[in-house]
């Protein structure tokens, strides 16, 4: 009976009684759950059901070696079968919309260590991505593969390799200024700059240019227009850019704990200050009796 | 007749002894719990709703005093709003918690709406995703509470002092909670003691005049004979004051070590500053830092490094310490407990012409705040859109105005009212964030841990002892060069960690039309990846600073 009832809970643990596409729906809820291990005895269900070829079998098995090759802890076992599967893919739907995406987690699998003592292999990672870029020349993939090919340059900090991976960002953006990465792929440009090539004027002209487009990541300007504040007073000697950034700071990243000293910066460039806007309009005075508060006053608290 | 009585009496004396009476109590112990136990069971249970109303439940585990009037108060006055529903709340201490939210996420009868940020399931991301409803479509959209006051039409997010940021989870790429207020530090202190001892309650606005206040203190228990310690301290207090005076002291390093110009000082930044001579124990300015906090810590009662925040709060409010620091999380509970007038006072600094002035660089600003009791929705609760509308009106200025009052908590909303009593909880804008930290690696932080408590404790180690053998630690092999190496090895899991979560995002893009949020998390945590460079520039930096291979771990 026990027998029985753990059989039954397998079963449904498998998604028997599910359709082929119930069963899928199951599993890619579980990989949004990050239940990798849950979620690929559904795909290899699926799997088994589904005609070769068929739109199934190409999320089947596309869903299976991403779970393979997701499953934590990472083995070598299952980072090869992770591997079959995607070229299996790859050569029996060339056209399927999965197939972009399993040739970028080829090189994924090549760049990254995923276990111990796995060789990270940039020059492998870089063929995937390469092939992914002019393949699919014309879809927004194209765009994060020329990322990721600059990132196996990039991520070397050997001299030539940083200026090849610069060049390409470069070229690309000049090619496709509205590309849908077009602002991380300046940032990526700055942050490169900035370190390990201590060029600052493009530096500069790099996060004009993210800021230009837009930040891609939301709730961050804190630190990026401090940084954006700080190369332009510091090292470009650009007043009138660091004075807009250290206003930025302090008008539209207040939370960030840079607001006063921004504040010093712009008393200090000669430039009128902003005041801070109060936190959150708890110390705003909004018309509920709030003591407003002065935000020029001497830095030290009462003590000063 | 006489022998029946005898007989009887015997009878009663045999069966009316200590262990019956222990048995009959015992008996009545285990029913009056088990009814309690059955009531609490159908509480969380109940269902379904009763009548006409749904029912929703809101679990926490702040038993603070207050709290649990507050958060009543806030049903009642959302009831008023809602007949159709009815909101239970149950509190549930803090150490048990963890085991009953488990328990209950797992057997799919967990409350809709519960506190988070304790235990696994409502912590860790992979269990947050799995337990809790992504808040991210709901919170674009304006709070229809906040209808008639200034936040009219604004979205929900950003009528949270800190951008509702404390809800949001990074990897996940979506928020799952609402914060309903915000914390500060500060001292308290007894009014009436201080100005017995120094003829005024008004606080010390210098660390000097505080200093002169703890002698005075001091020289009123001698004159009285009444046990004063002048500052109640323990463990969790000395960091509290390590932490406030860090930024004071040590923010001026920020232009020689803040070397990606963030705006802060990483460990590994201080560490590169400290290889490369730009900053050492032995600078003013640190020892200044150091000397002060021993300073202070001698105010307090001898042991206090044994002492628990439980001790600390029962000598204050008991009247045998004149101050005490702690978070205005504890305010309720001391301005309640106590029977004196207690004052709050912010934590001052060397005035001019005091010791250590001159290496003062400022104030530390308070306007880095993160939320706290932060609440979210049970993915399988019966009504989330109810829990989602009970979380507004708890989020709303009105609602979280009623919340924080009746608590005596800092509102996290915008422009909600401060209660007086709070006034001196506002958080300040004004002054330093940056702060030197020399914890790097887990050897650093046991070395420095130790270190430091035998320094502050005053016992066996002068400043200079402390200074030679911190340095000594972090230029052991096992102290900076290992932790930097630790960091290293976490940022590399960590570019292969979140290749899981981009996993997710990809297969959802792919496979769920219902994800249209899929593509834009998937952008946002790609260039996140790329920019880290899969945590190789701390190796080569590693190389340029130390001129050797990162020591693998």
């Amino acid at each position: 009976m026990a027998a029985g009832i753990i059989a039954i809970l397998s079963g449904l643990a498998l998604g028997e009684g599910l359709s082929p596409q119930e069963t899928l729906a199951k599993a890619v809820q579980e990989v949004s759950c990050l239940s990798f291990k849950t979620a690929y005895p559904l795909f290899d269900d699926v799997l088994k059901k589904a005609a070769e070829g068929s739109d199934l079998w190409q999320k089947a098995v596309f869903g299976k070696a991403l779970c393979a090759q997701q499953t934590a802890p990472a083995t070598p076992e299952a980072i090869q079968e992770a591997q079959g599967l995607y070229k299996a893919l790859i050569e029996k739907a060339p056209d399927s919309p999965m197939t972009p995406r399993a040739m970028m987690n080829l090189g994924r699998i090549a760049e990254l260590s995923d276990y111990y003592q796995d060789v990270v292999d940039l020059a492998g990672a870089r063929q995937w991505y390469e092939k992914v870029r002019d393949r699919y020349a014309d879809k927004p993939i194209a765009g994060e593969a020329v990322l990721r090919i600059a990132g196996t340059y990039i991520q070397t900090f050997k001299k030539d390799e940083v200026a090849q991976g610069i060049e390409l960002l470069r070229r690309w953006l000049a090619a496709h200024p509205d590309d849908p990465l077009a602002s991380g792929m300046w940032q990526y440009l700055g942050d490169t700059y900035f370190f390990p090539l201590e060029e600052y004027d493009k530096c500069l002209e790099c996060y004009l240019k993210v800021d230009k487009l837009g930040l891609v990541e939301k709730g961050l300007e804190g630190p990026f227009y401090w940084r954006v504040a700080m190369v332009a007073d510091r090292y470009v000697k650009d007043r009138d850019v660091a004075v807009g950034f250290y206003a930025k700071v302090i008008r539209l990243a207040s939370s960030s704990g840079k607001g006063y000293e921004a504040q010093l910066a712009m008393k200090r460039l000669g430039a009128k200050e902003s005041e801070i806007p109060p936190l959150g309009g708890i110390l705003s005075g909004s018309g509920k009796g709030h003591t407003p508060v002065s935000t020029t006053r001497a830095a030290p608290t009462e003590a000063k | 007749m006489s022998q029946g009585i005898e007989h009887k009496t015997g009878t009663f004396r045999k069966w009316a002894n200590l262990n019956v009476l222990g048995l009959v109590l015992l008996a009545a112990a285990f029913g009056v719990s088990a009814w309690r136990a059955v009531l609490n069971h159908e509480q969380i249970t109940e269902r379904p709703d009763s009548g006409d109303r749904k029912i929703i439940r809101i679990c926490h585990w702040q038993l603070e005093p207050g709290y649990r009037n507050a958060i009543q108060a806030v049903i009642d006055q959302y009831e008023k709003l809602r007949p159709d529903v009815h909101v239970i709340q149950i509190p549930i201490g803090e150490k048990v918690y963890v085991q009953w939210l488990n328990t209950h996420m797992i057997a799919g009868t967990a409350p809709d709406v519960s506190e988070m940020g304790m235990g696994q399931l409502a912590a860790d991301d992979q269990y947050v995703s799995r337990f809790y409803l992504p808040l991210t479509d709901k919170v674009d959209s304006p709070n229809l509470y906040n209808q008639g006051t200034d936040l009219e039409g604004v979205p929900w997010r950003d009528t949270f002092v800190d951008g509702m940021r404390r809800g949001y989870l990074d990897t996940l790429q979506d928020y799952y909670g609402a914060p309903t207020c915000v914390h500060t530090i500060r001292m308290f202190y007894n009014k009436e003691m201080l100005k017995r001892a120094t003829g005024s309650d008004v606080p010390p606005r210098t660390l000097g005049g505080l200093f002169t206040a703890c002698q005075a203190l001091r020289d009123l228990g001698e004159r009285t004979g009444e046990r004063i310690t002048p500052i109640a301290g323990n463990r969790d207090c000395l960091d509290l004051f390590l932490s406030r005076y860090a930024a004071p002291f040590t923010a001026g390093y920020e232009k020689d070590l803040d070397l990606d110009l963030d705006g802060k000082m990483t460990l590994n930044e201080t560490y590169i500053g400290f290889c490369r001579g730009r900053l050492s124990l032995r600078d003013p300015a640190m020892r200044a830092y150091y000397e002060c906090i021993q300073a202070i810590s001698e105010q307090f009662a001898q042991g206090f490094l044994g002492m628990g925040r439980e001790m600390s709060v029962y000598s204050f409010v008991m009247g045998h310490s004149g101050m005490m620091a702690t978070g205005s999380w504890d305010a309720m509970s001391l301005f309640t407990q106590a029977r004196f007038d207690v004052g709050v006072m912010d934590f001052p600094l060397p005035g001019p012409g005091e010791r250590w002035h001159e290496q003062l660089v400022g104030r530390r600003n308070e306007a880095v705040m993160a939320g706290g009791a932060q609440y979210g929705i049970c993915k399988y609760s019966a009504h989330p859109d109810v829990a989602l509308d009970f979380l507004k009106y708890m989020t709303s200025q009105k609602g979280n105005e009623l919340l924080t009052t009746k608590a005596g908590l800092i509102p996290i909303t915008i422009g909600a009212d401060l209660p007086e009593r709070m006034r001196p909880f506002m958080p300040d804008p004004v002054g330093y964030v940056s702060k030197i930290d020399l914890r790097y690696g887990n050897y650093m932080q046991m070395r420095y841990n130790g270190e430091l408590e035998r320094y502050m404790s005053g016992q066996s180690m002068n400043y200079d002892q402390f200074v030679q053998n911190v340095e000594s630690a972090l230029l052991d092999p096992s102290g900076g060069d290992r932790g930097w190496a630790i960091e290293y090895d976490t940022k590399v899991r960590w570019a292969r960690n979140q290749e899981r979560a981009l996993a997710t995002q990809s297969i959802r893009e792919l496979m769920d039309p219902a994800a249209r949020d899929a593509h834009d998390k998937y952008i946002r945590q790609m260039l996140q990846q790329v920019r880290a460079n899969n945590g190789q520039d701390l190796r080569y930096r590693f190389e340029q600073v130390r001129k050797k291979m990162i020591p693998e771990i």
